[in-house]
């Protein structure tokens, strides 16, 4: 029985001869949210998402948008859908107002709407200054959005993201987030599903978190409710010189410390506790006189990421 | 599986869009030059040479339909050898194939696209070679409109051939280079071992590609093709098959 949310995935499972890449994945995603997908290299997430939309043929199993299958009728499935997967590239003999225009006629828009719909989309994604420079001589970030643009065509209820940052430079990622940031809040029929690596990214710009890892859903839920602070922190402790055992021995007898272990060069260490243990920790840190000279404390949700991944293996 | 009329209409957008890209690419240019080279120096020989052309060939439209059928191979390798792959390779997939279109539609729409342009380009040729007949023997004879049917079902054939090896290859420098092959030689090999082991290769696509230009006849200037009818079968059956082939491995091909 399907829920009546826009994308659903259910017994989903993608084999590769003896590997199983998704593996019976279960996934709703809820109307109108901006839900990240997330997990580590190989849990399933890209393979999904091509799944979702139609690049590989699911080995067994259903997946649902807008109620229609895309496994047995992909067009209909894919019809008010956009998409941005991995870094597409373009013709590169064609313009930005060609490539709307042509995926425009592909899915069908008349004249009118795709002349009006592409001053409109190029606007939105900043590129309306190149709309008639081919597409060959444009950056990375550049045809980025161009790929983003290409995905608004039409004014999809349902945008498919996989990666959209990947391979772009800070400035690029800045400013693929900006729009992705204008576009949550400026729309009120739209479902987004995206997966990143970037945690900080996903924190920025979803409300909903659904984690995959081995091709199985480990946990799908509000931001607020996953990157919940439950006091667990964990923090990279940078020491001059190489920490030997007698340093990890001293840390793991400070009060509130969980764990502590050899990370590379540094330390790392996992405390339970509010702010104010925080700061006492910092204090008997810097009291045990290691040679400490920085702290990076992961996220919440960070923590809680690195934890369920940790629990699932 | 249903159709729909939109899915035509779909495809006839993707042919469109791939007549646009072979015109303002650089391939096109190439066979432009190519073909405008072959048809002057051809020209310029049946002009300075028109007697020792008339020894050898019979007529001097013999002479501008001898090499019809490396144009049409030459074309099939430009174009329809990399028609399929480069979506791939050049990762456009990712943006056409996410659509709300079928990928027969797809199919359907690049292989139409490589069609037309190489049909355009072979007709403009044998409107060429048409004016060089009346320039050279006063008419036009009806044998060059039966030529010009062959060829087409060539083109057919070959672009068959091509876009079957971009389904399956993963890059378009193998492709390109896998259909010359094919097309060039391993074709004429494979005939040459059928010949030599005293079975008549008339079902084999470069045999078939003979009837394309008149044979050499020493009766005057009539001018006869070899067989016409049952080279256009053989080079139908060619296209047809490669053709069903090459969708399915499309099809089924993910990215």
């Amino acid at each position: 029985m399907l829920s009546g949310n826009p994308i659903e995935i259910v017994k989903l499972r993608k084999e590769y001869g003896e590997f199983v890449a998704v593996n019976d994945l279960d996934l709703s995603v809820k109307k109108n949210s901006f839900t990240g997908f997330l997990g580590p290299n190989g849990a399933g997430k890209s393979t999904t998402l091509k799944i979702l939309t139609h690049l590989i043929n699911a080995t067994s199993g259903e997946a649902y948008i807008n109620g229609i299958d895309v496994t047995k009728d992909p067009k209909k499935a894919l019809t008010n859908v956009g998409t941005v997967v991995e870094t597409p590239e373009f013709y590169p003999y064609l313009t930005p107002k060609e490539t709307l225009k042509y995926v425009g006629q592909i899915i069908g828009m008349s004249p009118e709407s795709i002349m009006s719909e592409t001053d409109r989309i190029l606007e939105k994604v900043k590129m309306a200054e190149w709309a008639d420079k081919r597409i060959g001589t444009f950056s990375k970030g550049m045809r980025q959005r161009i790929a983003l643009g290409q995905a608004l065509m039409n004014n999809p209820n349902v945008i498919i993201l996989d990666e959209p940052n990947s391979g772009l430079d800070p400035r690029g990622q800045a400013e693929m987030r900006e729009i992705l940031k204008n576009l949550r809040n400026n729309s009120n029929n739209l479902t987004v599903i995206m997966s990143s690596h970037v945690l900080h990214e996903v924190s920025d710009l979803c409300d909903r978190i659904a984690l995959i890892n081995h091709g199985k859903l480990i946990v799908h839920d509000d931001i607020s409710i996953i990157g919940k602070d439950d006091g667990t922190r964990r923090m990279i402790v940078k020491v001059e010189g190489i920490p030997d055992s007698g340093m990890i021995e001293r840390i793991l007898q400070l009060n509130n410390v969980v764990s502590a272990e050899r990370f590379g060069n540094d330390i790392d260490v996992t405390i339970k506790g509010d702010d104010s243990i925080r700061v006492k920790f910092y204090n008997d840190l810097g009291a045990l006189n290691i040679g400490v000279y920085g702290v990076n404390e992961d996220s919440a949700l960070e923590t809680t990421y690195l934890k369920l991944i940790k629990e699932s293996r | 599986m249903y159709i729909e009329l939109d899915d035509f209409r779909q495809s006839y957008v993707v042919a469109k869009n791939e007549i646009r890209k072979f015109l303002r690419g650089r391939r096109f240019i190439i066979y432009i030059l190519l073909t405008v080279l072959a048809f002057s120096l051809l020209t310029s020989v049946s002009y300075f040479y028109e007697d020792r052309v008339l020894l050898m060939f019979g007529n001097v439209v013999s002479l501008y339909l001898f090499f019809m059928q490396i144009l049409i191979i030459v074309a099939a390798i430009l174009f329809a050898s990399v028609v399929i792959v480069s979506e791939f390779e050049e990762r456009t997939a990712l943006v056409l194939f996410t659509r709300p279109i079928k990928k027969t539609s797809i199919f359907i729409g690049k292989m139409v696209g490589c069609i037309v342009l190489e049909t355009v380009m072979i007709v403009v040729y044998y409107l060429g070679v048409a004016a060089a007949a009346l320039f050279f023997d006063g008419h036009i004879s009806e044998v060059l409109f039966v030529s010009l049917g062959v060829a087409f079902l060539f083109i057919l054939a070959t672009t068959g051939v091509a876009i079957l090896i971009s389904s399956i290859v993963k890059k378009a420098s193998t492709s390109t280079l896998l259909t010359f092959a094919f097309l060039l030689f391993i074709l004429s090999i494979v005939s040459m071992l059928f010949a030599v082991s005293g079975n008549d290769p008339w079902f084999m696509l470069d045999q078939a590609a003979n009837s394309i230009g008149p044979t050499v006849t020493f009766e005057g200037e009539t001018l006869i093709l070899s067989e016409p009818a049952k080279a256009a079968g053989v080079m139908a059956i060619w296209g047809a098959v490669t053709t069903i082939l090459a969708w399915f491995a499309f099809i089924k091909r993910e990215f």
